[in-house]
């Protein structure tokens, strides 16, 4: 039997994707009663397409496999700006989770169509974010990555456009399309300019040739160095929700779906981390500036990121007067502060890489694995939390404030288990899949004496702790206000809904994860170098 | 049976107790809305077979067991038996259970008992699960998920009309900020060792620390050991309610936001046998990195440092005074429990500080005769509190024709409390003074000094409270309730348990007591001229005096309303200083100006920003990019 090329592997989801995404669009008339099943059968069929991809990365003996040049035979580059897809260890996982998310979230948005008739125009949007998305994971020269992030953009501006009421647009979401334009142009400018000085934007031929980078060094060109560094830290972290970065985020989408929340704070957020990571680390490698300057920088955004997300995490939890905007505030800054730790872990990561102590590449691995680990669980704790969210929500249409939400563990136990399941896995409760990667994390930043970012992040840790306890005490332990008025009937039995079903093995996976976390760990643990190189 | 399996079911039971707590209450409400069968149950089925079991563990008390299981590749759960650990297991245990027995009278109108038995037996599950632990990780943890329980116990009343429920509210929050700077200090010691010594498990630990740490912290490594000291010296202080930080179970009189809002077998709970008693355990669960006088292996550098144990000594001495100063002024019964129960602590954290043996053994036993002792009297107030419903001493009057019987028993437990000759607490005061005396850590004597003055005085201000309630005339506008034979029965159990523990001493060859070989694994006698007294002169002049300060203040407050006693408390002086105390020292204006002030401006600045700038974002992202820039250039140069 013949084997399948590699770019025909890589490419067909997209373009796959892509088809199915227009004939919904044009058939709409005809199809748009089962638009969201389609959409969620296309996802599959691109799961099992990185199935076979992954397969293929693990049975190559470098564990890499690359798409249109490959830089191993020697025939690559022979335009410099040559387009390169790259799929190794790490990435392979990576595309099978993240497709994994998008056929839950699918799933999510076909239920919810079953129920409440919707616009076509965000589940199209959706798809051609899986397109940026995927694309953006196997770029592997800048301009593709730019393009890949080009996509993710205008999907995001499109998904936040379709479902914001008039006021929300003019006062908020038009901050989204002005930094998300904002964050584009920083990254074009980025990637112009590292073609202006380096000559290539091929990711690999950089690093292969260290040459490049240490010429504009010698010609002074430090300052040009820094410049695209920041842009593209800027660029990413616009994304990513980093500090001061992330001001526009969460009012623009607290009012929007649960997918919606999920795709802005969760995977454009975690996904934009890993760009940075490898976008900056390869580029501009600190061991050939003989420069560990900006992992340092990245070490104290990630912190500063935490720290923010956490402080406005407690604040929602304490504020009194709590609206169905602070509910959805409440998760997303969790996932805020679970990023912040992300890049924290990475950027420790790349310090201890950079340096000269060739000490510990185990314990390297170890800790760029639980940090890769982290954000699958970002992944999949935001979206349990975030559609468990939902659905409390809509118990309570016709209320505005929170406090009808006391006790509602009593009428509602299963949405509010899998809710604090989800929360708890953000905030790193032990034993859940988010609680024994973080713990680990610090057991391997400990090992590798990073002791005053252990002890910040258990700061951090304890404040989530601090208020999910709040939280958990205002939901289970507090008796209904008089004035409640929930949506009959109640209890288990009326509880059990598909998503409910779904969600319920998501939180069993995420405690199962977290008392056995080698069934996913040990592989995105052992390929966690790839993440580096 | 394994001791290790002995004390794996002592942590076991209340765990499960948790559970079956909420199935109990389930069946309360189908079964008998205003019964008491959950309570009974909870005490037969959880608290009494925790307490018996952790008996079984003093078979084990020299076996030195250990039990490890790993869960994640570097992390292990284990269980540790050593004298300590056992001895605090059967105090938590048994005095836990005491508390829960008296619970069940004090609390069985609360409309909230699921929540209450919930954080109740999570506190004891989880401060059990701290002290069995053999590495730091889980010491910490349990040490953390203790301060969650104690958190929603000490808020457990937030819900009450008024400002009463506010300020139950209030008092958890300063509980838990105040906890949580002692969580910073401790966490920060246990990394430093973790980073020294290479290793969080507490038995290498102590092993290792004569040898020299692996990593030097501040230059040498005498200072990375007076660091980790240091360190854990000042959190486990702030655990037991101790200065240098403020109390958490204390506040003054116009701030009233503290553990007086919490029910009073909750608050007995916390401050001496769960989060109160967790301090003292740290710094002896460390002995070794605060008494041992021996050079640091392979070079001559001295092990020891008085410096810590005198900052220890100094603050508890301190928080005597602060507690003697308050319960001086306070007009709340609660309050006056509190600080009693405080002071116990202090005690012993005094004797922890003499750097002795005997020192050592008497920080533990003034814990097991101490507490008890403690508990007869609060069971006594509580008693009062439960027949009248008022907590305002100035309000609480004319017990003594009440309640006849507890006239009587709170004779026999005040005179207990002051450590008269035969009760065990004079043997725990005499062991105490014995050690400051024969201390070898300078200004010892100092603190001895300040540890009797305040002795003396407590047991005038208890004296004089008793006195307050029981006599003068009850106002006709209260109604007077009777006693309830739980908390009779209580009161009885642990006047028994402080009476017997004296006269067991005398049956027991003191001063060659059993004690000492229980707890240090050797023959170890007290160097005592005459059986029973540690000097042949400060002892029977301390024990006269005690008698003296005893019977004046009964004597005295016979007729509390006598003209003579009415102005000297109107006087402009003792006005002046009760004001002040009550006042808290004026100490919130501090905290006004330095804290609260600058924290409200930024909190309005960061909305301003919000509200007023729509493009704020904007700004930010282009000002993120200037200042990254020149952070990068900053940090890297442009060479």
């Amino acid at each position: 039997m013949a084997e399948v090329s590699i770019n025909f592997l890589l490419l067909s989801p997209m373009f796959l994707t892509f088809f199915i995404a227009i004939i919904l669009f044009g058939l709409r008339k005809w199809l748009s009663n089962f638009a969201a099943e389609l959409a969620t059968g296309n996802m599959i069929i691109n799961t099992a397409i990185f199935a076979a991809v992954n397969f293929k990365v693990k049975a190559s003996p470098t564990k890499t496999l690359y798409g249109f040049y490959n830089s191993t035979i020697g025939i690559g580059y022979s335009p410099s700006t040559s387009v390169q897809m790259k799929v190794n260890g790490f990435s392979g996982w990576l595309l099978i989770i993240i497709n994994t998310l998008l056929i839950l979230m699918f799933v999510y948005e076909t239920t919810k169509r079953r129920e409440q008739r919707r616009q076509l125009s965000s589940l199209l949007s959706l798809l051609f974010f899986s397109i940026g998305m995927n694309f953006s994971i196997i770029a592997n020269d800048l301009f593709t990555i730019f393009l890949a992030w080009a996509i993710v953009g205008i999907s995001l501006i499109l998904l936040l456009a379709n479902e914001q009421n008039k006021l929300l647009l003019r006062q908020e979401v038009v901050k989204a399309y002005l930094l998300i334009a904002l964050a584009l142009f920083f990254l074009l400018l980025g990637v112009i300019l590292s073609y202006g000085f380096l000559g290539s934007v091929n990711l690999d031929y950089i690093k292969n040739h260290p040459e490049l980078l240490l010429a504009v060094k010698a010609q002074n060109g430090l300052f040009a160095i820094y410049l695209i560094i920041a842009l593209f830290i800027v660029g990413f972290g616009l994304f990513a929700n980093l500090i001061t970065l992330n001001l526009w985020m969460p009012k623009a989408i607290s009012g929007s779906s649960a997918t919606i929340q999920q795709t802005f704070a969760s995977i454009t957020g975690g996904l934009a981390l890993l760009a940075i990571i490898k976008v900056v680390y390869v580029v501009f490698s600190p061991t050939v500036l003989t420069n560990n300057g900006y992992s340092f920088v990245l070490l104290i955004i990630g912190l500063l990121t935490a720290f923010q997300g956490v402080f406005l995490f407690s604040y929602q939890v304490a504020k009194k007067k709590k609206t169905a905007e602070t509910f959805s505030k409440i998760v997303i800054f969790a996932l805020i502060t679970n990023l912040g730790i992300v890049l924290t872990g990475f950027a420790t990561g790349m310090i201890v890489d950079s340096s000269t102590i060739v000490m510990q590449s185990g314990l390297l691995q170890e800790s760029l694995g639980f940090t890769a680990l982290q954000i699958v669980n970002v992944f999949f704790a935001g979206y349990l939390a975030l559609t468990a969210k939902e659905h409390l929500l809509s118990k309570r249409p016709a209320q505005e404030e929170v406090i009808n939400y006391q006790g509602i563990g009593k009428e509602y136990p299963l949405t509010v288990f899998t809710f604090l399941i989800g929360l708890a896995s953000l905030i790193g409760l032990l034993p859940t899949f988010g609680g024994v990667n973080i713990y680990l994390l610090l057991f391997s930043l400990v090992k590798l004496e990073f002791i005053g970012v252990v002890i910040a992040l258990i700061f951090v840790l304890l404040l989530l702790l601090v208020g999910f306890l709040s939280l958990l005490k205002q939901f289970v332990f507090d008796n209904p206000p008089a004035q409640a008025t929930f949506i009959q009937p109640k209890g288990i039995g009326a509880d059990l809904s598909f998503i409910n079903f779904i969600n319920i093995v998501i939180a069993l996976g995420i405690i199962v994860l977290g008392l056995v976390p080698s069934l996913v760990g040990a592989p995105i643990i052992s390929n966690a170098s790839f993440l580096l190189s | 049976m394994n001791g290790s399996i002995t004390a794996f079911f002592v942590i076991l039971f209340p765990l499960i107790g948790i559970l079956f707590n909420l199935l109990l209450s389930q069946l309360e409400e189908s079964v008998a809305a205003k019964g008491r069968t959950r309570d009974w149950t909870l005490f037969f089925t959880i608290f009494l077979p925790t307490a018996i079991t952790s008996w079984f563990l003093l078979r084990h008390l020299h076996a030195y067991g250990s039990f490890t299981v790993e869960w994640l590749p570097g992390i292990s759960a284990g269980i540790r038996l050593t004298e300590l650990v056992i001895v605090f297991a059967c105090i938590i245990s048994n005095l836990g259970a005491l508390l829960a027995l008296y619970s069940i009278s004090f609390m069985r109108y609360d409309s909230s008992r699921t929540r209450y038995w919930f954080f109740y037996l999570l506190t004891q599950a989880a401060i059990l699960f701290a002290i069995f632990a053999d590495n730091l990780y889980w010491l910490f943890g349990g040490l953390e998920i203790a301060s969650i329980g104690a958190f929603f116990l000490i808020s457990h009343w937030y819900k009450k009309s008024g400002q009463e429920g506010q300020k139950a509210a209030s008092a958890a929050k300063r509980y838990l900020i105040i906890n949580f700077c002692s969580d910073i200090l401790i966490l920060l010691s246990f990394s430093f060792m973790i980073v020294s010594f290479k290793s969080a498990n507490l038995a290498d630990l102590l092993t290792l620390w004569p040898t020299p740490p692996e990593k030097i912290l501040l230059g040498s490594s005498s200072n990375t050991r007076l660091l980790i000291r240091m360190l854990l010296a000042l959190g486990a202080l702030i655990k037991g309610a101790q200065v240098p930080f403020l109390f958490w179970p204390l506040t003054s009189e116009q701030q009233d936001n503290d553990l007086t809002k919490t029910p009073l077998p909750a608050s007995m709970l916390l401050t001496t046998t769960t989060i109160g008693s967790s301090g003292l355990f740290l710094l002896l669960v460390f002995k070794p990195f605060f008494y041992s006088r021996a050079a640091e292996v392979g070079t001559a550098t001295p092990l020891f440092s008085a410096s810590v144990l005198q900052l220890i000594g100094w603050f508890a001495a301190i928080t005597l005074l602060f507690i003697v100063l308050t319960l001086f002024a306070t007009k709340n019964i609660n309050r006056l429990l509190i600080g009693l129960a405080i002071a116990q602590q202090s005690f012993s954290f005094l004797a922890f500080s003499t750097g002795s043996t005997v020192g050592y053994v008497a920080a533990i036993f003034n814990l097991i005769v101490g507490l008890p002792s403690l508990f007869v009297v609060a069971f006594v107030f509580g008693a009062i509190l439960e027949s009248l419903r008022v907590a305002d001493l100035p309000k609480v009057a004319g017990m003594k024709q009440e309640h006849r019987v507890l006239f009587i028993l709170g004779i026999i437990a005040i005179v207990n409390f002051a450590g008269i000759f035969p009760t065990s607490l004079y043997f725990s005061r005499d062991m105490l003074f014995t050690a400051l005396k024969t201390s070898r850590v300078p200004t010892m004597k100092g603190i001895l000094v300040v540890a009797i003055v305040c002795f003396f005085v407590l047991t005038f201000l208890t004296v004089r409270a008793f006195q307050k309630v029981m006599q003068r005339e009850l106002s006709s506008d209260y109604v007077v309730r009777g006693i309830s034979k739980t908390s009779l029965s209580s009161l009885f159990l642990s006047l028994g348990w402080s009476l017997v523990a004296g006269i067991f001493l005398l049956f027991y060859n003191y001063p060659e007591s059993f004690l000492f070989s229980g707890l240090l694994n050797k023959i170890y006698a007290l160097d005592y001229p005459i059986v029973f007294f540690s000097d042949i002169v400060l002892s029977p002049i301390l024990l006269v005096l005690t008698v003296s300060v005893f019977v004046a203040a009964f004597v005295l407050y016979w007729k509390p309303e006598r003209p003579f006693l009415l102005k000297l408390a109107a006087t402009k002086f003792v006005v002046s200083i009760e004001r002040l105390i009550n006042n808290g020292y004026y100490l919130h204006k501090t905290s006004e100006i330095f804290l609260r002030k600058p924290l409200n401006f930024l909190q309005r600045f960061f909305a301003w920003i919000r509200l007023k700038s729509i493009f704020a974002s904007i700004i930010w992202a282009i000002l993120s990019l200037v200042v990254l820039t020149s952070v990068l250039i900053l940090v890297g140069g442009l060479g």
